[in-house]
């Protein structure tokens, strides 16, 4: 799914990624809405954090790094994930 | 450090009707390093869903690629929405077209008839639909495979997971 759900948390991380990186680097930080709700070693403690504040609601497990990993699926992207056989 | 072996087996038939079978290198050749596996909710989403007095969304079977090309582990979106999932992560994308930012899901995913224990992965990018059925509902990327070791056995026709 494009990334819309998350626009407001995004912004708020992005905002402050500075401070973050200075603060926590390689944690992982849990944001809803435009407040941080703490820094944790992996994503899963990170989820369950979540969970536990925000039950099924949406909200952003992000690793705090000076610049967001850009990911790649050449497979998907070339449409190999639904050849036939 | 546990082992998880998977010899690759399958049936064809004949141009006149006989079930002949395809030899497991043959096998692993056309279809990759294939896990089934089952895609679920999270052991904290289902507990939540049951104090709220709400149905557990079934989960969903299929295979699973293991994709070595991949950098992150992926579902099918189609899957995200079946089990009714608020995202967790967003990520960026890269390809040929430029970059896109996608959501991230949790999912429990179970390996059945396997010996592999259920692995929770609170951040798994959605990829996009297609108008032809996915052959996958799940690609396995690097960032399981840097839990583990993998060996690809071509001439015998089997993988090996060390985890």
């Amino acid at each position: 799914m494009e990334a819309k759900a998350l626009e407001s948390e995004v912004a708020y991380f992005d905002q402050h990624r500075q401070e973050f990186v200075a603060k926590a680097f390689g944690k992982f930080i849990l944001v809803k809405g435009e407040k941080d709700y703490g820094f944790y070693d992996n994503p899963l403690e990170a989820y369950k954090a979540g969970v536990d504040l925000f039950g099924l609601e949406p909200f952003l497990i992000k690793e705090v790094l000076p610049q967001d990993q850009i990911h790649e699926i050449p497979a998907h992207y070339l449409g190999l994930t639904h050849a036939s056989v | 450090m546990p082992l998880f072996e998977h010899e690759y087996f399958e049936r064809s038939r004949s141009p006149d009707g006989k079930s002949l079978p395809i030899r497991s290198a043959a096998f692993l050749q056309r279809m990759g390093p294939v896990l089934q596996v089952v895609v679920s909710v999270t052991k904290e989403h289902a507990e939540k869903l049951a104090k709220q007095a709400q149905p557990v969304p079934e989960a969903v079977a299929g295979f699973a690629l293991i994709d070595t090309g991949a950098s992150i582990t992926a579902v099918d979106e189609g899957v995200c929405q079946k089990l009714r999932l608020a995202p967790t992560g967003v990520v960026t994308m890269s390809h040929a077209g430029g970059t896109e930012r996608r959501s991230c899901y949790p999912v429990q995913i179970v390996f059945p008839g396997t010996q592999l224990s259920p692995l929770a992965n609170p951040m798994v990018v959605s990829f996009k639909p297609v108008e032809a059925p996915q052959r996958y509902v799940l690609l396995f990327g690097r960032d399981l495979l840097r839990n583990l070791r993998m060996v690809y056995h071509g001439p015998a026709g089997r993988i090996e997971l060390a985890f």
